[in-house]
């Protein structure tokens, strides 16, 4: 199957180290100027701050503690390295959607990476103690699944599958990721649902990932 | 357990990507959101602009008028007035001359302004 996440041609960047090794220093042309200009209106900056959200809970299931404002860095720094050169878009093979996206992917993927490789304790962070007496507290407070608390992928799929227990198209959606499938063919071609069902069943992902979405970035007031 | 681990990993890639392209399709905005958004924008924009500007030369030199022609010198007004309709007969709107709020021309205004045209039309 097509790995449609190696995008280094078309944002033109270093897969293995993300960011492009800078050789020659970057003076937009007036073309390019006026096509990142046409092209970076604030719809386009508030949809990629939504596409940013579900990617920053990814980043949050590896232990970094991230929030809303972490999808917004996540937005503003790639249009900004856009812009000094660092990551290198070409107008004529990609639109600076296509390539923003790819570069907040890829970017949030580094830092998931980062933090599953670092795990540190800061204050604040939880520890073996803190657990314990938040579990206890939770008991008392609120429900303990909902308890501030590092998860990791293998926990998030498990709530997100639970969360969609009794849809079988989802399931069988997830069940095709994990079998390798990538994009929507591949996993029409494994789950043998017809496009229809499929549209339905990512549209009820859609909701269960942005409600633990919503969950993992909401604000926590410290205790 | 790792195999289980890559997979979930790669799983809730594929997923939040998906999910994320959805969600920029179909979003939710607050004001907030979108004022940030026009925020993020407008200091591009404002980026650009300074990156113009520097591209811009520092002083901008003037160039001073050259004489006027010994020629259009010796001409009485009649004559350069009937000079200048012949010009503007001849090339019509594309011999084009703009003065700043001036009723009248004196007469070296008007040499000046022939002698301008010929030389962009490569007469005289």
């Amino acid at each position: 199957m097509k790995d449609a996440n190696t995008t280094a041609a078309e944002i033109g960047r270093d897969p293995d180290t993300e960011i492009e090794r800078i050789t020659e220093p970057f003076t937009p042309n007036d073309p390019w100027i006026a096509e990142f200009e046409k092209q970076l209106t604030p719809k386009l900056i508030d949809g990629l701050r939504n596409y940013a959200r579900p990617r920053a809970f990814a980043v949050a299931t590896a232990g970094r503690k991230v929030d809303d404002y972490y999808a917004r860095e996540l937005v503003q720094d790639a249009i900004g390295d856009t812009w000094t050169g660092l990551l290198r878009w070409d107008p004529k093979r990609c639109s600076l959607e296509f390539h923003l996206v790819r570069a907040i992917q890829s970017r949030a993927d580094k830092h998931r990476k980062h933090a599953r490789d670092n795990p540190h304790e800061a204050i604040g962070d939880e520890t073996g103690n803190s657990r314990i007496a938040e579990q206890d507290a939770s008991v008392l407070i609120a429900d303990p699944e909902h308890a501030v608390q590092r998860v990791h992928s293998r926990e998030t799929m498990a709530r997100i599958r639970a969360e969609a227990a009794g849809d079988r198209p989802v399931l069988r959606m997830l069940e095709a990721y994990d079998a390798g499938a990538q994009t929507k063919d591949d996993v029409l071609t494994f789950t043998k649902m017809k496009a229809r069902t499929y549209h339905n069943a990512h549209i009820r992902l859609k909701r269960i990932v942005r409600s633990l979405t919503d969950h993992q970035l909401a604000p926590r007031a410290r205790a | 357990m790792k195999k289980t681990d890559d997979n979930d990993i790669r799983t809730l890639d594929i997923v939040t990507h998906e999910v994320g392209l959805l969600e920029m399709q179909d979003g939710r905005s607050t004001p907030d959101d979108r004022r940030w958004a026009n925020q993020v924008a407008g200091s591009m924009r404002a980026r650009i602009a300074e990156h113009r500007r520097s591209r811009l030369p520092k002083t901008v030199a003037i160039k001073k008028a050259g004489p006027i022609s010994e020629r259009l010198l010796a001409m009485p007004r009649a004559v350069l007035e009937a000079l200048f309709g012949s010009l503007v007969e001849q090339w019509g709107p594309q011999a084009q001359f703009a003065h700043r709020q001036l009723d009248t021309l004196s007469d070296n205004d008007l040499r000046r302004m022939i002698q301008t045209i010929e030389n962009h039309t490569n007469r005289g």
